[in-house]
């Protein structure tokens, strides 16, 4: 397969699907913003993709709660994500994506997809925009990050971003099925409170998968850091020279070109 | 979208015996009304009605009114101005015209697409030029006392919705916000309905930041100044870039187009905007002059407009903004005409008048010209995305506003008389300059206390609580951001924005910065210095970040208090002459501008009480290779450090002064023809990639850019007081270290570029004034030779980092 | 056909997991005259009027508006139950005033197949813990939490 058609999803209120469509290009894949109307007219086919992506923004300005109503909206109108995902396919979701993929139900993966983790605002407050140190899960099997570094950075910006599970046991769970994909780190690499952890998500989780690998939501957007001159101290030129957003979408590229 | 309402029949309302009514029922008429018509207004207005030998309907005054507003009009700036200096009088025919439009078109800039006449000014952009952008910053005042996030929603909304006019249609990519209020920490004796400044500021956050961060438009080049001053008329000024093909600026509406209003219901919210925009704030409840946003509607509109633009559906476009229907579609008939039956205007309240349908400002609605045989495809366009476009009329070649309800006449007025009736009004204008106390001698305070002081003043402080709340770096463009330095915590001067998400081409690697001006401080000692500093530091902002300031334009924003008080004009028209100079002396057009008067109110003791005169300058101009911005951190030791522009002892108005409780002193003059050269000897370097970092001297002086440079790259410093180019011998270390002279820039350059540093530099003012250090400590050599000043900067970046609102 | 009639129901946030808003809005509350306030929670409450079975509003609420995890909701009959002592300040958008979450909830419930209402007003309600009267809690409410220009409110005295 040359070039994987990528179908970014775009409801009400979503709005980094362009600049995510432009990365997957630059890849040379095929991107393809896709309204959700067009799966309420089923016109059409999540399965005629090789990657999904559900992009941030504010999806129906998340009003009652961040991803909520696009979340009960991909429940009703993209149920094939269930199967997408069972076909090994990539799907992201990011930021408001990863919100709308916990709240459908979608990860943390339970096979009856019944809604097992939330997420509340910011102990901050407060919405934030700021970099993250994030550590990735080594153990982790997922397709996304080969050829990473353990530690990278990228930027957040949410203001409810702090991941709450149902149970101290599906903690336990997660950590044992590896679906843990990243956690907030400071910038030596620990385990640390906010700022390191800008929102207060449990056990400093950033990103999750299915146990699968095939599936990862994070809040953290890899678009926003598809060139070294997206870092905040590129001027510096201290830092790595990749930019790991990019590496992130590259590997699901790589991934569906075999 | 909100449920449409069935059109009521209400009659149509006419003035019954509005032509027999003596002047003094006129006034009383006006001001019930909320109409801002003045005497001589409503006076030309029975007259046009007399000579039609017809009574009015309250549609026909509304039209007028809203026309003739302050807000729509600027008839401050375009009557003519009996002006008095000194002993010397003048008629200014049209101030506007005498000073910034006269400057613009001296400077003759050809890639300035399109100025003053669009909703926004356009200039060239991109690599081939094959782009243009359109930029706006306009003020949302009167309703931002009132209801702070509201307001500040509403006005992001609305000058993004200017953006979305400009031209065919530009797509924003960044938002501005200036935010002028009194100090929260002080407690001030207010009126019982005026809200404090906390919530004020807070509120005005919260409506920028959701707002847009809602619409998915970085918000990375504000700022926020503190003056009592702006208690009970606290200053918005919001701000949007575009990002439109080149091909797209022309609009043009052509007979038989039809006029289309997509977005939004038309509900009561929002009545008399635009007149009570000319009305000062009296603690009166004008709650249906106050709305909330709707990001996600607009954000509809926003998507529908793009897409409707690349298809070429349309010819025209106009937003709704303030005077509703009745500004939007008189302003687009400007040179042919429209017939409009109002009853198919989309309604959501069910009891409204015709006339409050025609003026109602409901938010998020924008105005087509659309050619018939495009209709269709047009309102699909608009459907898909949710919103409603509903036929309301068409273009006409009548020179006439004709508006139907149900059938029956509503409105017929000629074009010309709503343009031209506007009866002339000389006003007097005096300017006497404040009287300057003279200087007293310089307290003795330590330099380390000094700059504490400074650095954690309310108008120097970190803004990091407050960027942080902005989804500054959505569209993944913002590659020059806002906070810089090793914690990505340090004062940038600009962002650069490198607009990939409008362009969608990466291979372009074209960006442009924006930059502000705003310095009331100055402006109270001498308003004419003020225009100058303003635009000497929107230009010095961008320059740092690495902007082609060739190609820079301005945008101006004038707020002041009432125009009709002499004192307060004269120095408006000051100001004015200000900008007029420093666009001629830096050759910088201005592409577009607004103001906003009246801007008192009485306080708690009833006194009226006006605000300092403001005025914003705000410069944009491209970065034509991104790579080559440049940040304000300090990036190395062993770096020599070189000082742009020579120093004078400029301490009028300066923080050194505030903080010391210090009046008088001159307030400092702008160098154009050296600040120019120097200027351009920089952009030369940094675009061959030879300044490691540059830093604007601003408030606070050489002593205060260099602490912030130091400490935000985790390096230290070394100057030598003696190297520093100065106007005349000065002997006071305070001065040299606290002198705000302005056209300075502070720059770092690493010792493998400083041949071709020099090189670049020649023949202009730029000198070695010291170097970079490993050691986080700054020091300074006295003009004695001997270390005056040494000091960790760990203390100063604590104290800078203060912060204002938890 | 079932006959319309307004259904209220309060969502709020489970006692486990911090409120960081309702946090600082104490500091706020007691900056702005009521210094004794001791803990805010705030909800919302969802008031529809139209033709809706009890299967309905729960449904509604289930799948909509309250999040099964972090939040609990209850379908209110009548004014709310107290479990005082505290205050309950209920805050609304006047009716002239839009109302952008309520218009969208509006397009969502059509969107899911619900019947469409007739009317949706979102209110935020505080439940104010602190021992000042009446009047210190509305005057730093004006102050602080709403704007009587846009806002409709009420505070009644739970025991």
């Amino acid at each position: 397969m040359k070039s994987p058609k990528v179908l970014i999803l775009s409801a009400p209120g979503t709005n980094c699907a362009v600049e995510t469509s432009n990365a997957f290009a630059e890849l040379g894949a095929k991107p393809e913003i896709v309204s959700l109307r067009l799966f309420k007219e089923k016109r059409v086919r999540l399965l005629d993709y090789d990657i999904f992506i559900l992009p941030g923004g504010f999806s129906y300005g998340d009003e009652i709660s961040a991803g909520r109503i696009l979340a009960a909206q991909v429940k009703i109108h993209i149920a094939d994500i269930k199967n997408f995902i069972r076909m090994g396919r990539p799907v992201i979701g990011i930021c408001n994506g990863f919100q709308v993929l916990v709240k459908a139900g979608i990860l943390p993966f339970s096979p009856s997809c019944e809604q097992s983790a939330s997420f509340v605002a910011n102990d901050s407050g407060r919405f934030e925009d700021r970099w993250v140190h994030l550590r990735i899960n080594t153990q982790n099997p997922s397709l996304f990050f080969k050829g990473l570094p353990e530690m990278i950075e990228l930027p957040v910006a949410h203001g409810e971003g702090k991941l709450v599970l149902r149970s101290p046991k599906q903690l336990e769970d997660l950590k044992r099925n590896r679906s843990i994909a990243m956690q907030y780190v400071s910038d030596d690499g620990k385990i640390a409170p906010y700022p390191a952890n800008p929102n207060g998500s449990v056990f400093n989780i950033a990103a999750l998968t299915n146990p699968d690998g095939n599936c990862l939501g994070m809040m953290p957007h890899p678009e926003r850091y598809t060139k070294i001159h997206h870092h905040p101290n590129w001027t510096r030129q201290t830092f790595q020279k990749q930019a790991f957003g990019m590496a992130i979408l590259k590997n699901a590229v790589d991934y569906c070109r075999g | 979208m909100t449920e449409k309402i069935e059109n009521p029949t209400l009659p149509v309302q006419v003035l019954s015996d509005f032509n027999s009514l003596g002047i003094k029922e006129l006034k009383n008429l006006s001001a019930q009304n909320l109409w801002s018509l003045n005497e001589k207004e409503i006076l030309a207005v029975q007259a046009y009605f007399r000579s039609l030998k017809r009574n009015p309907t309250r549609a026909e005054i509304e039209t007028v009114a809203q026309s003739w507003s302050e807000h729509c009009r600027h008839k401050t700036f375009k009557s003519p101005i009996r002006y008095q200096e000194g002993s010397k009088t003048v008629l200014i025919k049209n101030l506007f015209e005498e000073t910034i439009a006269r400057a613009t078109r001296q400077t003759k800039k050809p890639w300035c697409l399109s100025v003053f006449k669009d909703n926004a000014g356009i200039v060239s952009f991109g690599k081939k030029g094959q782009w243009a952008l359109a930029f706006k910053v306009e003020t949302h005042n009167h309703p931002c006392a009132i209801e702070p996030k509201g307001g500040a929603e509403t006005g992001l909304g609305g000058v993004i919705r200017d953006v979305l006019a400009a031209g065919l249609g530009a797509k924003p990519v960044l938002s501005t916000d200036i935010f002028c209020v009194a100090p929260p920490d002080k407690k001030l004796s207010l009126p019982p309905k005026a809200l404090s400044p906390e919530r004020i500021l807070r509120g005005l956050i919260a409506g920028v930041r959701d707002y847009g961060n809602r619409m998915g438009i970085p918000t990375a080049a504000g700022g926020l100044y503190f003056d009592e001053g702006y208690a009970l008329n606290p200053l918005v000024f919001v701000g949007s870039v575009g990002v439109l093909p080149a091909k797209a600026v022309k609009k043009e509406i052509r007979p038989g187009d039809l006029i289309v209003v997509a977005g939004g219901l038309t509900g009561k919210d929002g009545l008399h905007g635009a007149t009570f925009s000319s009305a000062n704030l009296n603690g009166d409840d004008h709650s249906t002059a106050v709305q909330i946003g709707h990001p996600l509607n607009e954000k509809r509109v926003m998507e529908a407009l793009l897409n409707a633009r690349d298809k070429k559906l349309y010819h025209s476009v106009t937003d709704c903004g303030a005077g509703g229907l009745s500004s939007a579609i008189t302003e687009m008939a400007d040179i042919v005409g429209a017939r409009v039956q109002l009853e198919k205007e989309s309604l959501k309240a069910s009891d409204m008048e015709p006339w409050e349908i025609w003026v109602s400002e409901s938010q998020e609605r924008m105005v087509f010209a659309v050619p018939p045989s495009n209709l269709k495809a047009f309102e699909k366009v608009f459907a898909d995305e949710g919103v409603e476009s509903r036929v309301v009329g068409e273009f006409v070649k009548t020179g006439r506003i004709e508006v139907l309800w149900n059938g029956r006449p509503l409105i017929n007025l000629s074009l010309k008389f709503i343009s031209n009736g506007i009866p002339v009004e000389e006003k007097k204008a005096v300017y006497i300059p404040p009287k300057g106390n003279e200087s007293r001698a310089l307290p003795k305070k330590s330099l380390a206390e000094n700059l504490k002081n400074i650095l954690s003043h309310l108008n120097v402080c970190s803004r990091e609580w407050l960027i942080r709340q902005y989804d500054h770096e959505v569209q993944g463009g913002t590659v020059i951001k806002p906070l810089q330095g090793t914690r990505h915590d340090g004062p940038g001067d600009a962002s650069v924005i490198w607009p990939q998400a409008a362009t969608k081409d990466v291979s372009d690697l074209s960006g442009f910065a924006v930059g502000h001006g705003l310095n009331p401080a100055s402006g109270k000692l001498d308003p004419y210095q003020m225009a100058w500093l303003c635009a000497d530091e929107a230009l010095r902002n961008i320059l740092c970040v690495g902007a082609d300031i060739s190609r820079a334009a301005f945008l101006d924003n004038f707020c002041w208090g009432n125009p009709e008080n002499p004192q307060v004009l004269g120095s408006l028209v000051k100001a004015a002459m200000g900008c007029r100079d420093a666009s001629l002396g830096f050759q910088i057009p201005f592409i577009s501008g607004k103001d906003s008067l009246y801007n008192e109110s009485k306080d708690a003791s009833g006194k009226m009480v006006s605000i300092p005169g403001t005025l914003l300058i705000s410069a944009i101009a491209p970065v034509p290779n991104i790579e080559k911005a440049v940040t304000m951190d300090m990036k190395g030791p062993g770096n020599s450090l070189y000082l742009v522009g020579q120093t004078g002892e400029d301490m009028g108005g300066s923080l050194y002064h505030e903080i010391n409780g210090l009046a008088g002193g001159a307030v400092p003059r702008v160098d154009a023809r050296c600040a120019r050269r120097n200027f351009a000897a920089v952009y030369q370097a940094m675009s061959k990639g030879l300044v490691a970092s540059a830093h604007d001297l601003s408030e606070g002086g050489l002593l205060t850019a260099v602490a912030e440079m130091a400490f935000s790259g985790e390096f230290g410093a070394m100057i030598d007081l003696d190297a520093l180019p100065k106007q005349k011998p000065i002997y006071s270390a305070e001065v040299l270290l606290f002198s705000e002279t302005p056209s300075r820039i502070l720059l770092e350059v690493k010792p493998e570029h400083e041949a071709a540093f020099l090189k670049c530099v020649k023949g202009s003012c730029v000198k070695r004034v010291g170097s970079s250090i490993a050691n986080p400590i700054i020091k300074i050599i006295g003009l004695d030779g001997l270390v005056l000043f040494e000091e960790s900067t760990a203390p100063f970046k604590a104290a800078w980092q203060r912060t204002v609102l938890s | 056909m079932i006959a319309a009639s307004t259904h209220r129901i309060e969502v709020s946030l489970k006692s486990e997991y911090g409120d960081a808003e309702s946090s600082s809005l104490a500091v706020v509350l007691k900056s702005s005259g009521a210094p004794t306030v001791s803990k805010v929670r705030k909800s919302r409450l969802y008031e529809i009027r139209g033709s809706f079975t009890a299967a309905h509003i729960n449904r509604l609420s289930r799948d909509l508006l309250c999040d099964p995890i972090t939040e609990d909701f209850r379908v209110l009959s009548q004014p709310p139950s107290t479990q005082g002592p505290f205050w309950r300040v209920e805050v609304r958008l006047k009716p002239t005033v839009l109302d952008p979450e309520a218009d969208t909830m509006k397009n969502a419930m059509t969107e899911m197949g619900f019947p469409a209402p007739d009317f949706i007003r979102i209110a935020s309600i505080y439940k104010i813990e602190s021992k000042c009267g009446k009047p210190q809690i509305e005057s730093s409410a004006v102050r602080s939490l709403l704007n009587p220009i846009i806002h409709l409110y009420s505070i009644t005295a739970c025991s």
